[in-house]
């Protein structure tokens, strides 16, 4: 194997960790924005529930 | 990259996906050079000499292609500077590339002892290494801007990739 071969290897070795990594990073924010939602969903009557989703829904 | 680039033309992606690999071939190329090579670093201001050994960070490496990528992605979106038709990979400019590859490289490591030195004439070698299909060496920026006047442009932390684009075209 070339030392070109051996570096690209190298290369796509550390560029699938990274996307990993990022996949990985990605999903903890998409899960902490939920629980974020869930937690401010709990403080809300139901009335303003509808009203929020409502307001979505037109935006 | 994936997701910045998903609306963009094939030839666009085939361009951005060609300097990828035209810097992997270049750092490579540096790399078989000077991995595990001893050097000496200087500061210029203190003039003190540190030696040390070349090492090549794999992630760091894939960290730096994949900000450049997606640098010249967003740059080339927003001046439309290469419309989208890009015919083959030197349709992108090569400023934007190096300015970039620059901004990353030296953002990786640390800027207040000799080591900089040694990453700015690092990168510039690297940046050194590409090469055109007629394979002309295109981005010989040693001789265009003297090490101090690099340092100048990375130390201010207000630089951006697009700032260091702008600076090259206009050497």
């Amino acid at each position: 194997m070339s030392y070109r071969e051996k570096f690209l290897k190298r290369y796509k070795n550390a560029k699938e960790k990274i996307e990993k990594d990022n996949e990985r990073q990605y999903l903890n924010n998409a899960g902490l924005n939920l629980k974020e939602v869930h937690t401010n969903l709990k403080k809300m009557d139901s009335k303003t529930i509808i009203k929020n989703f409502d307001l979505i829904a037109k935006a | 990259m994936k997701k910045l680039v998903e609306n963009y033309e094939p030839k666009f992606i085939q361009a951005l996906q060609d300097w990828e690999n035209i810097l992997i071939e270049a750092i490579s190329l540096f790399a078989e050079q000077y991995e595990g090579k001893k050097i000496k670093c200087q500061n210029t201001e203190t003039k003190n000499i540190i030696s040390g050994e070349v090492k090549i960070n794999d992630l760091k490496i894939a960290k730096i292609i994949q900000n450049v990528i997606d640098d010249i992605a967003l740059i080339s979106y927003r001046y439309k500077t290469s419309n989208f038709s890009v015919k083959n990979r030197i349709e992108i400019d090569k400023y934007k590339v190096a300015g970039s590859f620059l901004y990353h490289f030296i953002k990786q490591l640390p800027l207040d002892s000799a080591s900089i030195n040694c990453n700015i004439n690092a990168s510039l070698t690297i940046l050194s290494l590409i090469e055109d299909s007629n394979q002309n060496r295109i981005i010989n920026l040693k001789k265009q801007v003297t090490l101090a006047e690099f340092k100048f442009f990375l130390e201010n932390r207000l630089t951006t990739p697009e700032n260091l684009y702008f600076i090259l075209k206009n050497l």
